[in-house]
């Protein structure tokens, strides 16, 4: 297939494009286990962070990425910059781009942003999480770490659970494992539901019980504590107990069904305290391969001229 | 002596239409109405529709205040070239006309205005819900209209006192039935497309319950009401119960709201962020019904220019509004399965009653009325582009939209103010 120009959604690469980036996440994961892990696959690119939230994991996630790639890198740091001293998003953009990035990793806190930068940039365009829209690279990261662990997305049930309405990994999750062939069913309480999903493909259960039982993948998102004060959950001990992984219920799960939780988690709220380890998850295996599947990312947005299979180490490259 | 003749054309006012010529004389009133009229001053109508001019509800026109954005001279050369020969400049959210001065302010502004600017006044101080505006010493100076663009109103309780207080005059209470407080969080309809988006929506039943709660207060106090701004199919339907019960009030709705969807929001561009929200296409086409069954009062533009910046915003943080001025009647034209009679009631003559302003504005024309006209020529395929708008702002939602009908001539009280679509100003 020809290369997206860009990666704000998951739909800008379809059901061919998330195949194409797992099927090449596999030689990043030969490359990261080798005893040099760097690759000169993007030697001489420039890849510009513009995080307009904060953000740890997935801003950490693209940094090693890049750099096991050889990239050049450029933290346009938000805080502390002109953004500050009221810097619109255009001059910003405009900016960085004149001094030459091949892309521009954005997180904002606004839906569409990355839609929005091709206007001001030609530069290739790669969403780390806008609004409650979309979050595309946890997404593949996901269904990379699924294949993993279960062989395939194709035909598993995947049950996701907690805060849907203002999750932009569950909205990139049920477009990304229903183009592949997933059954998905979300658990959530009605006022974290999206308030309109006639036309979403998947079942919403109620009863927590029924639905854990069904699970091959049991995704569990995160709760975050201002739900309550906006009165969407009475507390989180009663979210907890109706929507979180207590004992009783963790023994309801299949022994082949693995857990999974974008990150980062609320000790004793998705999982309640009592449980003292969440057997089956592969919540470290998703941290891993996000930075696999990020190098997969970056490689084909912006590699050229070797393919996979000749990635070799800069020092063996005679 | 006939100074302006517009010859050819096919006249349609409240009356019905004939095919007649109008003659306009120096003093800029209506002179002579027959055919075969002659003059200095020949305006060609030749298959156009000749009729009263538009009268506009609800304009922004960001002064004082906001220049950069929007003046009285640029908000209404915008008004003339979309036919309009009257405006009701409504208070801004951040410019409250709460005070004789405030008043008077503007009134000062007429001298630059290219057409008729009625001015309202603010409901309340400041239009911050709390306090209530002077209306007897506005409505003193002439104001006949007062409204809060954006009701702040914590509780019904200050709905009804001012609607009580307000009796007193013989004024209307213009209110749109949308809540600051609701509009705080929300971007958009609250819908499918909301939800696919993850972007937070207002519920149209918001809409359709506070239609509900200003309808009864209405009802209550008797003072008249006109509500802006309808988007919900049920609330016009809620109006046009109340109306056959007797109670004082009429309603609106605005282009946009029986032409676009909340599908345009899929490209996150501010044009399409507006208040109330792009509704559901199902809503589209019941409101069209509304129209066309006759239980809506005007069409309104809710001309609200935003600064060129506005545009690079992030959706989430745009400000609502677009402008329309230019392409209200075009969009009625296009859109709606009415008669030029119709769409012109809704346009000119019952905005101009509603306004309290149907002895100089649409109605009918005939001898010695000032000739305040506008010429239609239905035939004519355009796409609007909203840089090349006479509004300081680009902001349309119509961008390369394509429309049938456009004005040829506007003439204010005897002026030809736009010729062969052309600012002669």
């Amino acid at each position: 297939m020809s290369s997206p120009q860009h990666i704000r959604g998951i739909d800008d690469l379809g059901k061919e494009g998330i195949i194409e980036i797992l099927e090449l996440s596999d030689h990043f994961l030969e490359v990261s286990s080798r005893r040099i892990p760097k690759v000169p696959v993007l030697r001489g690119k420039t890849l510009a962070w513009l995080f307009y939230e904060d953000s740890t994991r997935t801003r950490l996630s693209f940094e090693k990425a890049a750099k096991r790639l050889s990239a050049d890198t450029m933290n346009f740091s938000v805080s502390s910059s002109s953004v500050k001293k009221g810097e619109s998003l255009r001059d910003t953009v405009e900016t960085i781009s004149a001094m030459g990035v091949d892309a521009i990793v954005v997180r904002h806190k606004s839906v569409g942003v990355p839609w929005m930068l091709p206007k001001w940039t030609d530069a290739a365009i790669i969403n780390a999480g806008d609004g409650a829209h979309e979050h595309p690279t946890q997404s593949l990261a996901d269904c990379y770490t699924i294949t993993q662990k279960l062989g395939d997305v194709s035909g598993k049930r995947i049950v996701i659970v907690g805060d849907i309405k203002h999750s932009r990994v569950a909205r990139s999750n049920i477009k990304a494992f229903t183009m592949l062939g997933a059954s998905v069913a979300l658990v959530a309480p009605p006022t974290l539901l999206p308030p309109s999903m006639a036309d979403w493909p998947v079942d919403v259960i109620g009863d927590f019980d029924t639905a854990i039982k069904e699970a091959d993948v049991l995704y569990l998102l995160r709760m975050q504590h201002e739900r309550q004060e906006e009165a969407l959950v009475p507390s989180l001990r009663e979210y907890t107990n109706q929507y979180g992984l207590t004992i009783e219920r963790s023994r309801l799960l299949q022994k082949s069904s693995i857990i999974m939780h974008p990150g980062p988690m609320n000790r004793g709220v998705e999982v309640s305290g009592e449980v003292p380890e969440i057997q089956n998850a592969v919540i470290t295996n998703q941290v891993e391969n996000g930075v696999i599947v990020r190098m997969a990312v970056l490689y084909h947005l912006l590699g050229s001229g070797v393919t996979p299979t000749e990635i070799q180490n800069e020092d063996n490259n005679d | 002596m006939i100074e302006t003749v517009i010859k050819g054309g096919t006249v349609v006012d409240q009356t019905g239409n004939k095919e007649v010529d109008v003659g306009i004389g120096n003093d800029g009133n209506i002179l002579s109405i027959g055919p075969d009229l002659t003059g200095n001053n020949i305006i060609d109508a030749a298959g156009c529709v000749v009729a009263p001019g538009l009268v506009d509800l609800n304009s922004h026109f960001r002064q004082p205040g906001d220049e950069e954005t929007e003046t009285v001279e640029s908000g209404t050369r915008s008004a003339i070239l979309g036919g309009y020969t009257a405006v009701v400049a409504m208070p801004g959210i951040d410019a409250a006309v709460d005070s004789a001065a405030a008043v008077r302010e503007i009134q000062a502004l007429r001298n630059e205005a290219l057409c008729h600017v009625e001015i309202a006044g603010s409901l309340t101080a400041g239009c911050k819900g709390e306090e209530l505006a002077p209306i007897g010493e506005m409505a003193g100076l002439g104001v006949r209209f007062f409204t809060d663009p954006l009701p702040r109103f914590p509780n019904d309780l200050l709905v009804r006192r001012v609607m009580e207080y307000a009796s007193n005059f013989d004024v209307t209470i213009a209110l749109p039935p949308i809540s600051a407080l609701t509009m705080a969080q929300a971007h958009m309809h609250e819908g499918a497309v909301s939800s696919h988006l993850g972007i937070p929506g207002v519920s149209i039943e918001e809409e359709e319950l506070m239609t509900y709660r200003f309808l009864k207060m209405c009802q209550l106090t008797g003072t008249r009401m006109h509500l802006q701004q309808l988007s919900s199919p049920n609330a016009i339907e809620l109006v046009a119960a109340a109306k056959s019960e007797g109670v004082p009030v009429t309603c609106e709705v605005s282009p946009h709201h029986f032409s676009l969807t909340d599908e345009a929001v899929e490209t996150f561009q501010q044009r399409y962020k507006l208040l109330p929200p792009l509704r559901a296409k199902s809503h589209v086409e019941s409101i069209k019904e509304c129209i066309v069954k006759g239980n809506v009062d005007a069409i309104a533009t809710c001309h609200s220019p935003n600064p060129p910046h506005a545009e690079d915003l992030p959706f989430e943080e745009a400000p609502f509004g677009g402008i329309g001025l230019e392409t209200a009647l075009a969009v009625s034209l296009t859109e709606l399965d009415s008669n030029i009679e119709q769409i012109l009631s809704l346009l000119s003559w019952m905005p101009a009653d509603i306004a309290g302003i149907g002895d100089s504005h649409g109605g009918v024309l005939s001898i010695g009325r000032p000739g305040n006209i506008v010429v239609i020529d239905k035939s004519v395929i355009w796409k609007p582009v909203g840089s090349e708008m006479a509004s300081k702002s680009n902001n349309t939602p119509f961008e390369g939209y394509p429309l049938k009908g456009k004005v040829r001539h506007t003439i204010v009280n005897g002026e030809v103010v736009v010729l062969n679509g052309e600012a002669q100003r």
